[in-house]
């Protein structure tokens, strides 16, 4: 940005020194240390370099709203149109500019390595430094070739002279760099600024002398008309037709496509073409008296020194990859090559460098690392969905083996699709050998006696054919080894848009339940037959006894006593006997064609004895519409007969019973209940004691017996009920009742008119 | 053939109730002959050829199914009248003496004494 300034004054302070003080229309900010470009908006005398110069900043940063420069006198048209100009000229500038600053820990020696007017910045810290008491030990050095051309000594031996910490050496003319020997050290930070020349000796006297690089600062262009190298002399000629030899090459490099730059050999530009400008964003102009610093600068220190030490001292070409900072501030990757250029005689004239712009390969690579680290963990989550798919189907491939029961999935046709782990030892096969062979020739079943199930009649058929689940529990399995085992055996359809596509049956071997359950049965059949034989034996004897007509009146009542306790054991002991037969399911249920009204009838004749003696009204009702009914008469029977005797028990003598028999329809209304079916409906209706409210809820219960019903009749196991209960529901009918105490009690029986269901099992009921 | 008296075996373990069957079975005027098992009772009924055979199921040494499976395969045997006496319920293996031949089958302490004779003396006019 270009900033708007006046001339205060143009003041000669030494030989052959100028020193121009400018006023700053506003506030202007620098560092001390720091250089700006002049720009002198109309040149009295041409100068082909135009109309800007860098200059560093002789004032302090403290005052304010002016600051000074200084420079040797010369022939350049704008040096001498600035000398010329009078206070209050416009004049422009821009900055500030530079890096040169002291460094912030104080307790690091500073020297100032000054030649000429090299001293400006350096005064310019000192000044700053003695202002701020800042506490810098500061050493200058300050060389020049006359006396009468040292400017501001008396002023720094002034400061020298109240500053303890800072310390003046003054050199006057050519260098001895013997002088330099007490100030090469480690601690100390060397500043250098000066013509070229200067810069040249002082630099290779404390390179040699191991000054380490970081140490070692300069300024970074040359004040004033520097002597030029005939290199130099002939890159910059101003005569545009001379050097016709070598301006070819110049043309070439200038169209280039690549950044080529040419800097002396303290690495300050001398040549930079137009790439160069568009690729760093600073124009030629800007770059002259720069080094390469001024769009480099951001890598570490060690890679200055290293880069410094090869192309000057080992004078090899250097090729790094570097990042870089546009003029806009924009950083880029570039990779640098820079050459020494060496003439015939071995001189070392410059360097010639060369950038370029890696920032798109760099992106390139990133990205490319990138997408590879994304592809990376993609590939991980894949690979960690892929192990939890993998570890979910292991766990089921696990579970389905692991189930103790027996699994086999067939398809619609038949086919073996699976095979459990189970299955596989239960039948003594491996899945392989019957894998996609129909099942029924693979897996053989057979009933109890032996006989092959053929292939329709197996559960897992019916289920293919009926879309529902089958259970069975009365086949066996038949190994390979020919031995077999008894087999639960369920069965469901695989169903898929309605349609029966395979089946699984599992399946288990029963062994051990037949086993307990026969050992359970022949436990039972073993008690009763244990209970029943003093049973009878008491039984006949008491029957014997009482025939004998010797018996006194008294004797007989005994006997009787005996008599009918023995008798209420039998009965108990048969009821105890159906009871358990019940509980274990084991019972079967036969049914065939059975007259209900004759097994009734049949009932109710075993029972007249007792109906006579309690002249008890006994009515009899049996429709015409009663066909023979499937049923096991056995248990048929049972239900009858129980309720025939409850009804004759708790009815008072004098009392009413009625039976009824009839077949009923769907819709019609039975003991207050609307039939769901068509069926066999029994009714048992008495006059008698009734049931008390609070008793209701227990009737049905196992050896539960009312309390009323207790004080008529103690004889009554209360599992009548019960057993007739489990009878009826499990032939798939149903039972319930109405009772009011003292007023009689009304059984409804219910079964379905298909009738009782088929039932193996090892035992009827008695 | 009225003045010959019928032959009954009894085949029965239980010392509370042979002594009692034999006693009033000899009493009704019958010739008994009595067994404490299944083996026993084979041997006398091959020897003897009783007119009927009182046959309990539930015996040690041999079982009153065994003794009948072993009647059968004697010519003789394969006719025998036999009355089927136990206090066990009906079960699978009863059902197969059943299937053998038809016999009756009692639970002995459901009957009467005296319908116990009498049912004997049905069967034997048969």
């Amino acid at each position: 940005m270009i900033k708007k300034a006046t001339i205060i004054s143009v003041k000669r302070i030494a030989q052959r020194t100028t020193e121009v003080a400018i006023k700053l229309p506003e506030d202007f900010n620098f560092t001390a240390g720091q250089y700006i470009w002049l720009m002198i908006p109309q040149l009295k005398y041409p100068d082909s370099k135009g109309n800007s110069r860098m200059f560093s900043i002789v004032s302090s940063p403290n005052k304010k709203r002016e600051l000074d420069i200084v420079f040797r006198d010369s022939a350049s048209g704008y040096k001498k149109t600035l000398v010329e100009m009078t206070p209050g000229a416009e004049i422009n500038f821009s900055g500030p500019f530079g890096s040169l600053k002291l460094p912030e820990d104080i307790s690091l020696m500073v020297v100032f390595m000054a030649g000429g007017v090299g001293v400006a910045p350096f005064l310019s810290m000192i000044r700053f430094s003695n202002e701020t008491s800042s506490g810098h030990k500061i050493t200058l050095v300050y060389a020049n070739n006359s006396q009468e051309e040292a400017a501001y000594i008396d002023e720094l031996s002034q400061m020298e002279q109240k500053n303890p910490k800072l310390k003046l050496v003054k050199l006057i003319g050519s260098l001895d760099t013997e002088i330099l020997r007490q100030f090469t050290n480690n601690q100390s930070t060397f500043f250098v600024a000066g013509p070229k020349d200067y810069v040249d000796l002082v630099g290779n006297y404390l390179i040699s002398h191991d000054v380490p690089f970081e140490n070692m600062v300069f300024e970074q262009f040359y004040p004033g008309a520097a002597i030029k190298s005939e290199f130099e002399q002939k890159l910059d000629s101003p005569n545009p037709d001379s050097d016709a030899i070598n301006r070819p090459y110049l043309l070439a490099m200038d169209n280039a496509i690549n950044h080529i730059v040419i800097t002396d050999t303290n690495g300050l530009v001398l040549y930079a073409n137009k790439a160069a400008e568009i690729m760093t964003g600073y124009s030629f102009t800007e770059m002259k008296g720069n080094t390469p610093r001024l769009w480099g600068a951001l890598m570490p220190t060690k890679f200055y020194k290293e880069l410094w030490q090869t192309i000057k001292y080992d004078r090899r070409s250097f090729s790094a990859e570097t990042k870089n900072r546009r003029k806009n501030q924009e950083e880029y990757y570039a990779f640098i090559r820079i050459s020494p250029i060496i003439d015939k005689e071995l001189n070392l004239l410059g360097f010639v460098a060369t950038e370029e712009d890696i920032t798109n390969q760099k992106q390139v690579v990133k990205d490319l690392d990138d997408a590879r680290m994304a592809a990376r963990n993609v590939m991980e989550d894949l690979g960690i969905e892929k192990s939890k798919v993998e570890k979910a189907s292991a766990k089921e491939q696990a579970i389905l083996h692991s189930i103790g029961e027996g699994l086999i999935a067939i398809d619609e046709n038949g086919t073996i699709m699976l095979l459990n782990k189970s299955a596989e030892k239960l039948l003594g096969i491996k899945s392989e050998e019957v894998m996609r062979g129909v099942f029924s020739d693979f897996i053989p079943m057979e009933n109890e006696k032996g006989d092959y199930i053929p292939r329709e009649k197996r559960p897992i058929n019916m289920t293919l054919v009926s879309g529902s689940t089958t259970t069975d529990s009365a086949y066996y399995y038949v190994r390979k080894d020919k031995t077999r085992f008894p087999v639960a055996v369920m069965v469901t359809p695989i169903i898929l848009d309605g349609k029966v596509i395979g089946a699984i049956e599992a399946f288990r071997d029963i062994t051990r339940e037949r086993e307990i359950d026969k050992a359970k049965t022949e436990f039972v059949s073993l008690a009763s037959h244990q209970l029943r034989t003093p049973l009878t034996a008491i039984r006949w004897n008491a029957e014997l006894l009482l025939s004998d007509k010797n018996l006194n009146d008294e004797q007989r009542n005994f006997v009787q006593e005996v008599y009918k306790g023995d008798l209420r054991m039998i009965d108990l002991v048969n009821t105890l006997l159906n009871v358990s037969r019940l509980e274990l399911g084991t019972f079967m249920v036969e049914p065939k064609p059975t007259d209900m009204v004759a097994l009734a009838r049949s009932v109710v004749e075993e029972q007249k004895p007792e109906v006579i003696q309690k002249a008890i009204n006994l009515v009899e009702n049996y429709s015409e519409n009663i066909k023979p009914y499937q049923a096991d008469e056995k248990l048929a029977r049972i239900i009858m007969l129980n309720l025939l005797s409850n009804a004759i028990k708790y009815t008072p003598a004098k009392g009413s019973i009625r039976l009824q028999l009839a077949m009923m329809f769907r819709g019609q209304t039975f003991g207050g209940k609307t039939l769901n079916c068509d069926c066999l409906v029994l009714l048992v209706a008495d006059s008698g004691i009734g049931i008390p409210a609070s008793q209701k809820a227990h009737i049905f219960t196992k050896l539960f017996r009312a309390n009323n019903a207790q004080t008529v009749q103690t004889r009554g196991t209360g599992l009548g009920l019960y057993i007739v209960k489990e009878i009826v529901e499990q032939s798939g009918g149903a039972i319930w009742f109405e009772s009011q105490e003292n007023k009689g009690s009304s059984f409804y029986v219910v079964l379905r008119a298909e009738g009782m269901k088929q039932k193996e099992g090892t035992r009827s009921l008695d | 053939m009225t003045d010959h008296k019928k032959i009954v075996l009894v085949v029965e373990d239980e010392e509370s109730l042979r002594p009692l069957l034999r006693d009033n079975l000899t009493k009704e005027g019958f010739t008994v002959f009595e067994a404490k098992n299944g083996l026993e009772g084979l041997d006398i009924a091959l020897l003897e050829h009783p007119d009927l055979i009182l046959l309990d199921i539930l015996m040690p040494v041999m079982d009153g199914i065994t003794m009948l499976k072993r009647m059968y395969d004697d010519a003789w045997g394969k006719d025998a009248k036999v009355i089927m006496l136990t206090n066990l319920g009906t079960n699978e293996a009863v059902a197969e003496a059943l299937a053998l031949g038809s016999h009756d089958f009692l639970v002995k302490s459901d009957w009467k004494i005296g319908d116990l004779i009498k049912v004997v003396h049905d069967k034997l006019k048969e």
